[in-house]
């Protein structure tokens, strides 16, 4: 090592732990075993603003995507809201030939059809970054993974915004009016999408590295939604009522409902606890995201 | 002397050989890493991918990484570029990092080549505006012409490197360039534009270049690191010492093609009229004077025969064709027989060379046979040229 004069040795000592990008000239950008941990803030910090310097990359791998698709569908975004709505007909048809009995103070249709499609949100949500790692390009160029979240984000957002078409038409159906409150829907509906983005936070390096997780996770979601009111509201007594209101997701949807539909908004105060609880474990998921990608590429990347 | 831009401290890399455990160690890692436990030693079935490498990359310095598949040259490589953490030491860099690493990255076979080079420069850090300033150029490069509206499943594939060379090339300008051998694609024509991008990309940077191909290393770099199971074994200035020490580490295969109708047996190597008994272990170097030796065996009846020798690179080019003064000499119609050749004094860069003898009819230039890889030689020196073979000439002011 010939030259070592030319490196102040503090200023390495001072940066030693930043393994993040800093495209500063004159900085070092230092890589190391350990030094994820000593800096969360500093990484949270980071990940944020990558969010943002990351935003023009993010809505063209989102609008590639969606041109993409619909240039090889011939139903193009119809796919989008298609699995909502099969299960809510089927659900409809069911309670039609009294094969079950669901009571709802909203017409049925409206209810399980919001239900599904609020499920479907939470579930995209989920997959918004839990899938994260399995983008190629993030397994070979030093791309910030915000830029893929953020794509993966804007996606639920329009699926969101199409869903409005087969409601509204159910809403036209039944003449139903939309209250005041529906203004504060989108807020509550980010809500439930944000509890979905933190919860795939924490498993997305487990996911990437074991197939099992996204097969358990298919089974779990199935699980939970008949736990949660989305097909039907919350039971009062029974085995079944105990779980749903113990549920942390039912205050959740119930929230979105209530606001989209006018009802009394009674969860108010525990879907917020949920909201910023959700909001925490995002922030935690983000770091956890950023410290586990080098792991996952060493072990899976090519 | 310009600054220095890269260092590497002591790094070190651990995989593991076997997958079920590679995933648990990965997240046993990623826990410690949470919790701030440094990485301990090996654990069963682990081995050092890269193992204590240190040097010092200065601008405009290429450092040329050669070795063997598997040696750890890629992974050395994915950890400069941020995409892996070294398990050892520490990896220091200065200002912006780029690379031609998995071009065309993000290309969506369904959208056109024009939305595209949005998506991959998009990818490669770059705004909008700065590749709307440079569109043309890229379509210009990349020779692509009126097909740039349409679809990229169209292209062929090589119209598809080509336009992600031209989009990476082109646009990032970056301080610590890396290269992993994907230096020159597509058509010939097109290769020669590649290189001479290349060279502008190499002035102004601190270059890092794994390759396999000792004519890109001797072109572009002005340093070479061998590398050997993780290790760097030769980490040099002088080329030639590199080469060699890459050289060392490969074996040339002795093949041999044709029918049995021709046979080139006992082929000797004779230094200054003395026999050479394991040519591999031989360094030759100008002032030496080689003889060939070898036996012919033909079968009867075949028609007149010629041989034909052609020394060979190491990696298999054909450099020098070695031709009797007068042809009539190596024709043959006999069924048996010895012949001796004189090279001479031979002036090559230095490197592993080899021989390659092939016997053919006269009247046809029908192959019978082959033998390649014979003879295995290393040439020594001090000063590796770009070319293989050497011409002196008197050079004097006009």
């Amino acid at each position: 090592m010939s030259s070592v004069e030319t490196v102040d040795p503090r200023k390495i000592a001072a940066i030693e732990s930043d393994v993040l990008h800093s495209p500063r000239s004159g900085d070092w950008l230092v890589y190391a075993p350990s030094g994820a941990r000593s800096h969360p803030l500093l990484l949270l910090r980071q990940s944020l603003s990558n969010f943002w310097t990351t935003r023009e990359l993010a809505w063209i791998l989102f609008t590639r995507d969606l041109k993409s698709q619909v240039r090889r569908s011939f139903m193009g975004y119809a796919w989008l809201f298609s699995g909502p709505i099969m299960t809510a007909a089927m659900w409809v048809f069911l309670r039609s030939q009294a094969v079950v009995s669901i009571e709802t103070e909203i017409p049925y249709p409206l209810f399980v059809l919001s239900g599904t499609i609020l499920w479907g949100l939470l579930r995209a949500g989920f997959d918004a970054t839990v899938d994260v790692y399995s983008s190629d390009i993030l397994k070979k160029l030093n791309v910030p993974i915000e830029a893929f979240i953020a794509r993966n984000l804007a996606n639920v957002a329009f699926q969101f915004l199409l869903a409005g078409i087969p409601l509204s038409c159910l809403f036209l159906l039944y003449q139903f009016r939309l209250p005041a409150t529906v203004l504060l829907f989108p807020l509550a509906v980010a809500g439930l999408v944000l509890t979905g983005a933190a919860a795939g936070c924490f498993l997305a390096p487990l996911a990437a590295l074991y197939g099992d997780i996204g097969r358990m996770t298919h089974i779990v979601f199935m699980g939970l939604m008949y736990l949660s009111p989305v097909i039907y509201p919350v039971r009062e007594t029974g085995w079944l009522g105990a779980l749903m209101q113990w549920n942390p997701l039912t205050p959740l949807l119930n929230l979105c409902r209530e606001l989209l539909f006018g009802r009394h908004a009674q969860p108010l105060l525990p879907a917020a606890v949920m909201v910023i609880f959700a909001a925490g474990m995002l922030s935690v998921g983000l770091i956890l995201l950023h410290v586990a990608r080098p792991h996952i590429i060493a072990r899976k990347g090519m | 002397m310009s600054e220095i831009l890269l260092r590497c401290d002591h790094v070190g890399k651990k995989f593991c050989r076997d997958l079920k455990k590679s995933l648990w160690y990965g997240l046993t890692d990623l826990a410690g890493d949470i919790l701030g436990t440094p990485p301990g030693n090996l654990r069963s079935e682990e081995f050092w991918a890269v193992d204590d490498v240190s040097f010092d990359l200065r601008r405009g310095e290429c450092l040329g990484l050669i070795g063997r598949n598997g040696a750890g040259k890629t992974t050395l490589l994915k950890m400069l570029n941020g995409l892996i953490k070294p398990d050892a030491g520490k990896i220091m860099l200065r200002g912006r990092v780029g690379g031609l690493i998995a071009l065309g990255a993000g290309f969506d076979p369904i959208l056109t080549g024009r939305e595209n080079v949005f998506v991959n420069g998009s990818i490669l850090g770059l705004s909008k505006k700065q590749i709307h300033e440079r569109f043309d150029e890229i379509v210009e490069f990349a020779e692509i012409g009126q097909f740039i509206d349409s679809p990229v499943g169209n292209y062929s594939s090589g119209m598809q490197v080509r336009l992600g060379f031209a989009v990476a090339a082109i646009m990032i300008r970056p301080d610590i360039l890396l290269l992993d051998e994907v230096l020159a694609v597509g058509d010939l024509g097109f290769r020669l534009k590649c290189l001479n991008l290349i060279q502008e990309l190499l002035e102004d940077a601190a270059v890092v270049f794994v390759s396999h191909s000792m004519q890109f290393v001797t072109r572009f770099c002005t340093r070479v690191a061998v590398f050997s199971e993780g290790q760097i074994i030769c980490n040099s200035h002088d080329l030639s010492q590199g080469l060699q020490a890459y050289y060392t580490q490969c074996e040339t295969q002795l093949k041999v093609f044709g029918n049995t109708a021709a046979r080139i047996h006992n082929e000797k190597l004779r230094i200054n009229g003395v026999e050479v008994f394991d040519s591999k272990q031989a360094v030759i170097t100008g002032d030496d004077e080689l003889t060939v030796e070898l036996d012919l065996d033909l079968e009867p009846g075949l028609p007149e025969v010629e041989l034909r020798i052609t020394i060979e690179d190491f990696s298999g080019h054909p450099i020098l064709a070695i031709k009797p003064e007068q042809r009539e000499q190596l024709r043959f119609t006999e069924t048996q027989r010895g012949v001796r050749m004189d090279l001479g004094k031979l002036k090559l860069t230095p490197g592993k060379y080899c021989l390659m003898f092939a016997v053919v009819t006269v009247e046809r230039m029908e192959r019978l046979t082959r033998k390649a890889g014979s003879l295995e030689f290393q040439f020594g020196g001090d000063h590796v040229e770009w070319a293989s073979v050497i011409h002196e000439t008197r050079v004097r002011c006009a």
